[in-house]
C-alpha cells in the first residue's frame, strides 16, 4: 500500500517535477558552468565548447568599475524599499483594521497598485513624472510654488533612486498590508480590553501589544519581500534604464551579457547576487525569526 | 494501483502541452524547406516604412520565386539584445540594418560575412559608390565587411531668426557656440537654448560628443595607438561639453526630447541628423512644428571648430551586414536588387533627407524630392557631399582593426554617456571623468588585443 | 465591533489619512484611463488637463486599427490562459501528493519550491535560453517566437508557489471526509476529483487567476524570447509602443488601459479568494 502510494505520489508530482527542475533548478546549475567560462557572441551557439576561466569572470565583475556601486545601490534600494513597504502596510493595515462604512470597498481599492501590471503602473508613473509642465507633479509642484522649474524626477542621481524607492512601497505595500492586516484581526481582543482597563493609553497599547504580536509577520514580510526587491529587474529597467543612480546588480547583469556581450561576466554577477541573499538570509532566518 | 484515469489525465495534459508549443510553434520551419527565406531586419520600423520594404521585397520575389523575403521591424535600442539571443538561438537574420561603428566588432566576434558583401558591391560595381563610403567598410585584406546603404550627416540647426536679432555668429565656433547659449538661455522665449545628450542608456549623447570631441582633435586613441581618453584634447572638449548644460534643458534627454523641445519652439537650437528636415517642414506625420515657417527660420551648421581651430562632421553609415552561416547567397541576391534602380529611390524616399545615397547613379533622382526643394541649395549640396566631408572617431588613420572594434564597444557600453552624466549630477570632475573613461577603454583594447591571435 | 487601535480622538485624522492614501493609490490609475482619452493639445499643452473636454477615442483607433494591438491582446489572452489552466492542473496534482501521500522526497520538494525563488530572472534566463536553443535544435523546434515555448517558461515561473499554495489548501480539507470515502471503496483518483477538488475551489479559483495574471504581465522573458512584433505579447508591445520616435502618450495610456482594465476585473470578481490565497502562498513578485 505504502509503495504504491509512493508511486502515485511520483507520477502526480511528475509534471510540476520535471518542469521546475528542467526549466528552473538546471538551468541554475548551467549558470554556474558559464559563470567559469569565457562566453561571448563569437561562441555563444556552442557553449561547450566554451574556455574554461575559473573563476577570473568573477573576478573582473566584482573588480569592474560599475560593481561596488551597484552593490551599494542594491543594499540601499532593497532595504529601503522593503522597509517603505512594509511599514507603509502596517499603516494601511492599522486603518483597515477599524470598522467603517466603505470598508470593503476600500481595500478593494487598495490592491489596485498590487494587481495592475508592472508595465501599466511604470509608465503611468513616468508620464506623471515628466520631467517637463506636463508632468502633473511637476506642475502641481510649480503652482504651489514649492519649485522654480520642473524637476526630472527620473532623471537626477539620488532622486531616482529615492523615486523607485517609493514606487515599490506604493506597488507592493498592499500585500504587506494583506498579511499584516490578517494578523491583526487575529489579535487577540480581550488583551486591548484588559490593558485599557489598566489605564494604558492608545499609543502604549499599540506599542505593547500590537507590535510584538505582529512581530513574527512583520518579520516574515520583511524577508519575503526583500528577496523579491534584491532580484527585480523589470521595475528599475522600465522605469530608469538603470541610470541616474538606479543601477543595481539585477541591471548589471542585464548590461555585462547584452550591452558587452559578456555572458560570462553576467552570470558570475547573478551567481554573486544569489550568494549574497542567500547569506543574508541564513542570518535573518536564524537571528530575527529565530526559526 | 495507479488509476489509469490519472495516467489519461497525465496524457492529456503532455498532448495539450505539445500541441500548444507545435501549434504555436515559431516562425515556418516547413516552408524554409521548399524555398530559401532571406530575414532581414530593419531598424526602419515605423509602419508606412515596413510597408515600403515590403513593397521592395515583393518587386524582388516576383523575380526570384525561389526566395521568400521577411522583413521584421525592430526597434533600434534593442537591436544589441536582439542580435545577442539570436546568435545564441542560431537565428541569426540573414541581413540587419546597422550602423557602420557596430561592423567592427562584429567583424572581430567572426559572425560577418565579409565575401557575401564584397560578392554585392564587386557585383554592382565598386565605382558605382561613393568613394568615402566604401573606405569605411574595407577590410585589411581588401574586401568589404558589409554593404553601405545609406546615411546622414549630423549638424546644429539653429534658430537663425533669433541668432540674427540678437546679433549672434553662426555657432560653428566653440566660442561662438557658448555665446549663443548664454544669449538664449531663457530669453527670446525660448526655456533652453541647447539640449545636450544627457540619457546614459541612449546613444545620442555620445554621437554628439564625437564631433565635439573630433573638432578639438581628440580620439580615443592617439597616433601611437595608445589609449588617449584623459588627453588634454579630451579633457577640454569634456569641458566644453558638459558646460555647455546651463544653457540646456534637465533631465535625461536624447534625441527625441532635444527634437521635440526644437521644434515646439521651447530651445534654440537643436543637434540632430538630417533626419529633421522634413519634421522642420511640417513633412513628418507625428509631431509638427508648433512655430510656423520653422524651416524657414532654422539656420544649418554641419561642422564644428575646436578651440586649436580644426575643423569637424559628423555622419553616420547606416550599412547591411550579412551574417555568416545564413543563406548568404539569397541574401547577396536581396541587396544586390535592393541597391538598384527604382526599388533603391523608394526606399531612400522614405526619407530622403535622413538616406543620402550612397550609390552615384542615385543621386540625381533622390535630389529631385519635393524636400528638397524647401531648402537653399548649398544646404542641399553640403548633405549630397556628406560622404566625403563626414569624419567619425573610428576612421581616423590610426585605428586599426582592434582599435576600431574597442570604439564599438564603447559606443555599446555607453561609456560616454554615462561619463557625461556622471559629471552633470556631480559625482565626478571632469577630469575624474576623463580618467574613468581611461581605464574602461584601456580595459576594452586589452580584451580585444588579446582576442587577436 | 472591537477595534484594534482606537483612534477616536483623531477621528479626523483618520479619516484625512485613509482618504490621502486611497488617493494616492487610486489617482495614477484615473490619470492613465484619462489620459488615454486626451487629445493631443490637452495632453501635451502647458498646462495639464484634469478632465477632457470630451472622450477623444483617438489612441485607441490608432492602437488597434494602425498598431496591430488586438493581435498582442490575444497572443497574450492566450499565453496567459493556458498557463493558468496547465499550472493549476500540474500543481493541483502536486499539491495533492504532497498534502496528503508520503514518499521519499516530500519534505525535499516543498524546499526546492521556495529555494526557487532565490534565483532572479535574469540568472536564469540566459542559460535557460541556450539550453531551450540546444533542445530545440534536437528537436526541429523553433525556440524564439514560439509562444508554447514562452509558457513553458512561465509554468516554471508559477507552478512552485501554485503547489504550495494549493498544498496549504488541500491540508485544511478534513482528512477523515477522504479516509472515509477510501474504505467505502472510492478509487485514490476518485477522491481526488469527487472530494477533494469541489472543496478546494477558492484555492484552485484563486491559483488560476493568480496564474493568469503572472501569465498576462511577464516581461523579461516575453522581452528576450520575442522577436517579431506580431508574437509580442502585451507588456513587449507596450514597451515597443513607447520608444516609436514620437511618443504618443496618450498611445502609450490607452495601451496601458487595455492591457490593465482586465485583470483589475478579474482580481475584483475573484476579490475574496484571491486575497484568501495571496495571504496563504506568502509570494508574489
Amino acid at each position: 500500500m505504502a509503495q504504491s502510494e509512493e508511486r502515485l505520489a511520483y507520477l502526480l508530482v511528475a509534471p510540476t517535477f520535471l518542469i521546475v527542475v528542467g526549466l528552473v533548478v538546471f538551468p541554475a546549475f548551467f549558470n554556474v558552468w558559464i559563470s567559469t567560462h569565457r562566453i561571448g557572441l563569437d561562441n555563444l551557439n556552442e557553449v561547450f565548447r566554451a574556455p574554461f576561466v575559473g573563476l577570473d569572470n568573477y573576478g573582473r565583475a566584482v573588480r569592474d568599475y560599475a560593481f561596488l556601486d551597484a552593490l551599494k545601490t542594491t543594499l540601499l534600494y532593497s532595504f529601503s524599499a522593503t522597509a517603505v513597504t512594509t511599514l507603509a502596510g502596517l499603516a494601511v493595515g492599522l486603518l483597515l483594521n477599524n470598522s467603517f462604512r466603505g470598508r470593503g470597498a476600500a481595500r478593494a481599492l487598495f490592491l489596485i497598485p498590487y494587481v495592475a501590471p508592472l508595465i501599466s503602473v511604470a509608465y503611468v508613473w513616468k508620464w506623471l513624472l515628466d520631467p517637463t509642465v506636463r508632468g502633473v507633479l511637476n506642475w502641481i509642484l510649480l503652482r504651489l510654488g514649492l519649485i522654480a522649474q520642473p524637476v526630472s524626477w527620473l532623471g537626477t542621481g539620488g532622486l531616482a533612486l529615492s523615486i523607485v524607492i517609493l514606487f515599490e512601497g506604493w506597488r507592493y505595500c498592499p500585500f504587506a498590508m494583506l498579511m499584516i492586516l490578517a494578523q491583526l484581526q487575529a489579535i487577540d481582543t480581550t488583551l486591548y480590553e484588559a490593558a485599557a482597563v489598566d489605564g494604558a493609553s492608545a499609543p502604549r497599547r499599540f506599542w505593547s501589544i500590537t507590535l510584538p504580536e505582529l512581530r513574527v509577520v512583520l518579520g516574515t514580510v520583511f524577508l519575503i519581500r526583500l528577496m523579491w526587491t534584491f532580484n527585480k529587474f523589470d521595475d528599475i529597467f522600465l522605469l530608469t534604464g538603470g541610470g541616474f543612480g538606479t543601477r543595481v546588480l539585477p541591471i548589471l547583469t542585464y548590461e555585462f551579457s547584452f550591452r558587452l556581450f559578456d555572458f560570462g561576466e553576467g552570470s558570475a554577477t547573478a551567481m554573486i547576487l544569489v550568494l549574497i541573499l542567500s547569506g543574508f538570509m541564513v542570518v535573518y532566518i536564524r537571528k530575527v525569526l529565530r526559526w | 494501483m495507479i488509476s489509469r484515469r490519472v495516467i489519461r489525465i497525465l496524457l492529456c495534459a503532455a498532448v495539450a502541452l505539445i500541441g500548444t508549443v507545435t501549434v504555436f510553434g515559431g516562425p515556418a520551419q516547413e516552408t524554409a524547406k521548399k524555398k530559401t527565406v532571406v530575414e532581414l531586419w530593419t531598424t526602419d520600423n515605423e509602419e508606412y516604412r515596413v510597408v515600403a520594404y515590403e513593397k521592395v521585397a515583393d518587386n524582388f520575389m516576383a523575380k526570384n520565386p525561389d526566395v521568400e523575403v521577411r522583413i521584421v521591424p525592430i526597434d533600434e535600442a534593442s537591436t544589441s539584445q536582439r542580435i545577442a539571443t539570436a546568435r545564441g538561438a542560431n537565428r541569426l537574420p540573414e541581413i540587419a540594418r546597422i550602423g557602420v561603428e557596430r561592423v567592427a566588432p562584429f567583424l572581430a566576434d567572426g559572425i560577418l560575412d565579409v565575401e557575401a558583401s564584397t560578392k554585392v558591391i564587386k557585383g554592382l560595381g565598386e565605382a558605382t559608390f561613393h568613394k568615402g563610403v566604401l573606405d569605411l567598410v574595407r577590410t585589411p585584406e581588401g574586401g568589404y565587411s558589409a554593404v553601405p546603404y545609406d546615411g546622414w550627416i549630423q549638424a546644429l540647426w539653429y534658430r537663425a531668426d533669433a541668432f540674427k536679432k540678437l546679433g549672434l555668429a553662426a555657432p560653428v565656433k566653440w566660442s561662438d557656440i557658448q555665446k549663443a547659449g548664454q544669449a538664449l538661455q531663457g530669453k527670446e522665449g525660448f526655456l533652453y537654448a541647447l539640449t545636450l545628450g544627457t540619457d546614459p542608456s541612449q546613444n545620442y549623447g555620445c554621437q554628439v560628443f564625437e564631433q565635439v570631441a573630433m573638432s578639438n582633435g581628440a580620439y580615443p586613441f592617439d597616433k601611437n595607438k595608445k589609449v588617449a581618453m584623459n588627453s588634454v584634447a579630451m579633457v577640454e572638449a569634456l569641458e566644453f561639453y558638459i558646460g555647455l548644460q546651463k544653457y540646456a534643458a534637465p533631465g535625461p534627454n536624447y534625441w527625441k526630447q532635444a527634437r521635440e523641445f526644437y521644434i515646439t519652439g521651447q530651445s534654440a537650437t537643436l543637434w540632430y541628423s538630417t533626419y529633421v528636415m522634413d519634421d522642420l517642414v511640417g513633412l513628418q506625420k507625428g509631431i509638427e512644428p508648433t512655430i510656423k515657417e520653422l524651416g524657414n527660420l532654422t539656420g544649418f551648421a554641419p561642422s564644428m571648430v575646436g578651440s586649436k581651430g580644426d575643423s569637424a562632421t559628423y555622419g553616420q553609415l547606416v550599412v547591411m551586414g550579412i551574417f555568416k552561416k545564413t543563406d548568404v547567397d539569397a541574401a547577396a541576391r536581396l541587396l544586390s536588387y535592393m541597391l538598384e534602380g527604382q526599388d533603391y529611390i523608394d526606399i531612400l524616399f522614405l526619407s530622403p533627407n535622413g538616406k543620402i545615397p550612397v550609390r552615384t547613379n542615385a543621386v540625381d533622382a533622390w535630389a529631385k524630392h519635393d524636400i528638397f526643394k524647401k531648402y537653399p541649395k548649398d544646404v542641399i549640396d553640403t548633405v549630397v557631399n556628406g560622404y566625403n566631408t563626414m569624419q567619425r572617431w573610428a576612421f581616423a588613420p590610426q585605428m586599426g582593426s582592434a582599435e576600431r572594434a574597442v570604439i564599438g564597444d564603447m559606443e555599446g557600453r555607453l561609456l560616454v554617456p554615462q561619463a557625461v552624466s556622471n559629471v552633470i549630477e556631480g559625482k565626478m570632475t571632469v577630469q575624474q571623468a576623463a580618467d574613468w573613461l581611461q581605464t574602461r577603454v584601456e580595459e576594452l583594447y586589452a580584451t580585444r588585443s588579446a582576442e587577436k591571435k | 465591533m472591537v477595534n484594534g487601535v482606537r483612534l477616536r480622538p483623531g477621528r479626523v485624522l483618520f479619516w484625512l489619512v485613509l482618504i490621502a492614501l486611497l488617493f494616492s493609490a487610486a489617482f495614477p490609475f484615473y490619470w492613465m484611463i484619462s489620459s488615454s482619452m486626451k487629445n493631443l493639445m490637452e495632453l501635451s499643452g502647458r498646462d495639464p488637463v484634469f478632465f477632457p473636454s470630451r472622450i477623444h477615442l483617438d489612441a485607441y483607433r490608432l492602437l488597434f486599427r494602425e498598431l496591430g494591438f488586438g493581435r498582442n491582446l490575444a497572443n497574450t489572452a492566450v499565453v496567459a490562459a493556458t498557463t493558468a489552466l496547465l499550472a493549476v492542473l500540474f500543481a493541483s496534482l502536486g499539491a495533492y501528493a504532497v498534502a496528503r501521500l508520503r514518499f521519499r522526497g516530500r519534505n525535499l520538494l516543498l524546499n526546492l519550491v521556495l529555494m526557487v525563488y532565490l534565483f532572479p530572472g535574469v540568472l536564469l534566463v540566459i542559460p535557460l535560453f541556450a539550453m531551450l536553443v540546444r533542445i530545440g535544435g534536437a528537436l526541429s523546434i523553433e525556440v524564439q517566437d514560439n509562444l508554447g515555448v514562452l509558457i513553458l517558461t512561465y509554468l516554471a515561473q508559477t507552478l512552485p508557489v501554485a503547489l504550495y499554495m494549493l498544498a496549504g489548501y488541500f491540508r485544511t480539507v478534513p482528512e477523515e471526509i477522504e479516509q472515509a470515502a477510501l474504505i467505502d471503496g472510492c478509487s485514490r483518483r476518485q477522491v481526488i476529483t469527487r472530494i477533494t477538488f469541489p472543496l478546494s475551489v477558492p484555492a484552485m479559483v484563486s491559483v488560476t487567476v493568480y496564474t493568469f495574471m503572472i501569465g498576462w504581465n511577464e516581461f523579461l522573458y516575453a522581452f528576450i524570447f520575442l522577436n517579431r512584433r506580431e508574437n509580442f505579447t502585451l507588456p513587449i508591445k507596450l514597451l515597443s509602443i513607447s520608444e516609436q520616435l514620437n511618443t504618443r502618450w496618450d498611445v502609450v495610456m490607452a495601451a496601458s488601459t487595455v492591457m490593465t482594465v482586465p485583470i483589475v476585473v478579474l482580481y475584483l470578481v475573484f476579490q475574496r479568494f484571491l486575497e484568501k490565497g495571496l495571504v496563504a502562498g506568502g509570494v508574489k513578485a
